[in-house]
């Protein structure tokens, strides 16, 4: 089966609009800030909310297999009962007055399967899942991992031709979300149809998806494979997720390969990252085309004084504005032209006496500077400040 | 009942100087001297009248007295009405509690104070009103007196109405509250398995409400055995027709057969221990019955 869906819908002013498509075996991660429209594309695809436009459809292999799920134009909808559409919900959602095991059975016997044949195939999931031992247990007495996995095999034993997941992370706390995350992406490799996720963690989204799929304010921002995503955010929030430094910009001068950036100040970038991109030798740098260019934090030296005659292209005088402790690094945030997130380590930290209000001096060599051009459609990146932290 | 004395008796030993040190331990489980004999004194106001009945009662003529004619045909016309009235309870107050939970906007609000304003309005007066409504002259009876000849006032049916209209309003809040706690949200996870919006209420959310139905139906039917202000008051006090068991109690007190008054009593009383034993998970533990009614 492959999901082709273009949803338009939205809960009072709030409209969603975006157009995506999920093959077989594929995992898209539908990422973005709280209120993008991450939950109500869920509910759409799931049947819980009607398109105000647009159509759902899931085709098959064969020719001509088409089921369609909503298609306000065409009158149809089909309720969330005729779906087929397995969906492992935020907050569980089990059963409380069911044991584990018939939790997972409950797609069967509503089906009309009898008691002993949806009990047996229950326990199947349960023993692929590897929660044989909670069979009997009532949810109230899971912890959250294991509810997650419960409403995973839930899920899969009604059989879904198409396997929505919102926030499946959400509701767990950190150290158990490491756990959980790995076994997960072990059962939906598992699971051979479509797999929507929702989440506003970049990591489950790095980690779990074959594709990404950014949603903010309604509109889709960026769609693309996981690594490109990363290396080249197309918006401010992308950036901010994958702590990267982005600028929108204008090239100044091709040749010389200097940016201007929009937020004041400017860059010369040396790759141009033409990447796997697709774009073969088709240069990117062209005089007046707008670019955004990202710089990774550990790209960032920062230095006490106006740094000497050294290989670095881009050096610009900068404020400390902020200062946070990472695992194993202190991330500091600088105001300037432009401002920046550098990455240095504690001892860094020590020896340059850093602390808010200091005046510095910052370098890049061009090679870390990244230009890719900016995305002809979607929300303008925010203004040209590299993203300030994160948190 | 052993568990309500124990918690009787918890506050008593509260007085004890060398109390378990756990119990003792922080602000909130400190005795507070002061307190301890209003609280002694609650305890006997609520426990005394009680015991003062059981000691009076006239064991040795308690066979004779509930085989009387009149015992029996009080019992067994209670019994009818409380049972009929949690019955139309049961039928009317839980799509009632439904809307009342699952409704938006603010009607919603008014009718609720409308559906609970029996909880609260005396019973003689709600007899007067139903009276006003459904009498002869009233409202709508005089509509159904001349259609059919038939009046509600003085038939068991009153009773019923009158019993249902003091009554109905503990099922509606009871099931009202267990409505809330069964989210919508399981019912949609039931149809994204394939569950029909029926199927769902009755394999998910029902299931989960069934306790609470059932703390309500007892509840409701307590409520409904004892009722007497608005009875009397509709219904009056015919005995066979709408004489109940408190209606009895206070027709035998009126005309001096103490003895009578108080066997009725004590039918009354053990009934409500019944009902006490039956709902004792949900009220005799701390905050219980707060969270059955709220």
């Amino acid at each position: 089966m492959t999901l082709q869906a273009d949803v338009e819908a939205g809960r009072g002013r709030f409209t969603l609009s975006a157009r995506l498509t999920v093959e077989d075996g594929e995992v898209l991660a539908v990422l973005g800030p709280n209120g993008a429209g991450k939950s109500t594309l869920v509910r759409t695809l799931a049947g819980l909310l009607p398109l105000r436009a647009g159509r759902i459809a899931l085709t098959g292999s064969a020719e001509g297999e088409e089921h369609v799920l909503d298609d306000p134009d065409a009158g149809v909808l089909v309720p969330v009962e005729q779906r087929g559409v397995g969906v492992v919900f935020q907050d569980h959602r089990l059963f409380p007055h069911l044991s584990v095991r018939d939790n997972v059975a409950y797609a069967g016997r509503v089906a009309g399967r009898g008691r002993t044949a949806a009990r047996a195939e229950a326990t199947g999931w349960l023993a692929r899942l590897g929660l044989t031992d909670l069979a009997d247990r009532r949810p109230a007495q899971l912890s959250g991992g294991q509810a997650q996995r419960v409403a995973l095999a839930r899920a899969l034993a009604s059989d879904p031709r198409l396997l929505l997941l919102d926030e499946p992370m959400a509701a767990l706390d950190a150290r158990t979300r490491i756990d959980v995350r790995a076994e997960l992406k072990r059962h939906l490799a598992a699971y051979d149809g479509p797999v929507v996720l929702v989440t506003h963690d970049p990591v489950d989204a790095l980690v779990l998806a074959t594709r990404i799929l950014v949603l903010e304010g309604g509109r889709v921002s960026q769609e693309g494979r996981p690594a490109d995503v990363a290396r080249r955010p197309a918006t401010e929030y992308v950036a901010r997720l994958v702590g990267l430094n982005l600028y929108p910009g204008t090239v100044l001068d091709a040749a010389a390969r200097r940016i201007l950036l929009d937020g004041g100040g400017s860059l010369e970038a040396a790759g141009s990252d033409a990447g796997d991109d697709g774009s073969g030798g088709v240069p990117v740098l062209r005089a007046g085309a707008p670019v955004l260019v990202a710089v990774a934090p550990s790209a960032v030296a920062v230095h006490p004084d106006r740094p000497g005659a050294g290989s670095p292209r881009n050096v610009w005088p900068a404020t400390v504005a902020g200062l946070e402790q990472l695992a194993d690094r202190v991330r500091v945030a600088l105001d300037g032209a432009p401002a920046a997130l550098a990455d240095i380590t504690p001892r860094a930290l020590a020896e340059l006496g850093l602390e808010t209000g200091r005046q510095v001096w910052l370098s890049v060599k061009a090679t870390e500077v990244v230009a890719y051009p900016a995305p002809a459609e979607g929300p303008a990146p925010g203004p040209g400040r590299g993203g300030p932290p994160g948190r | 009942m052993t568990r309500l004395a124990e918690q009787a008796g918890g506050i008593a030993e509260g007085n004890v100087p060398n109390a378990p040190r756990a119990a003792r331990r922080g602000t909130g489980n400190r005795p507070l001297w002061p307190l301890a004999p209003f609280a002694a004194a609650g305890v006997a106001l609520l426990a005394l009248p009680v015991l003062g009945l059981v000691v009076r009662a006239p064991w040795l003529r308690m066979p004779e007295l509930l085989r009387s004619e009149g015992a029996v045909e009080a019992l067994r016309l209670s019994l009818v009405c409380s049972v009929s009235a949690t019955v139309v309870s049961v039928v009317l107050g839980v799509p009632l509690a439904w809307v009342l939970a699952r409704g938006r906007g603010a009607w919603v609000g008014l009718l609720r104070g409308v559906v609970t304003l029996p909880l609260v309005l005396p019973p003689v007066v709600g007899g007067i009103a139903l009276l006003l409504t459904f009498g002869r002259n009233g409202l709508l009876g005089r509509w159904l007196y001349e259609a059919t000849g038939y009046a509600l006032p003085f038939t068991t049916a009153g009773v019923v109405v009158a019993e249902t209209f003091v009554a109905m309003p503990f099922l509606v809040v009871t099931v009202e509250s267990a409505f809330r706690s069964a989210d919508a949200g399981l019912e949609e996870a039931a149809a994204t398995l394939g569950a029909s919006r029926l199927t769902a209420l009755r394999t998910v959310t029902v299931p989960l409400l069934l306790p609470s139905l059932g703390a309500g139906v007892v509840l409701t039917w307590a409520r409904a055995l004892g009722e007497f202000g608005a009875t009397i008051t509709f219904a009056g006090n015919l005995p066979g027709t709408t004489q109940t068991l408190p209606l009895q109690v206070y027709g035998l007190l009126e005309s001096g057969d103490l003895d009578g008054a108080v066997g009725m009593s004590l039918v009354l009383v053990v009934v409500a221990l019944g009902v006490l034993l039956l709902l004792r998970d949900r009220w005799l533990r701390p905050g219980g019955i707060g969270g059955g009614l709220a």
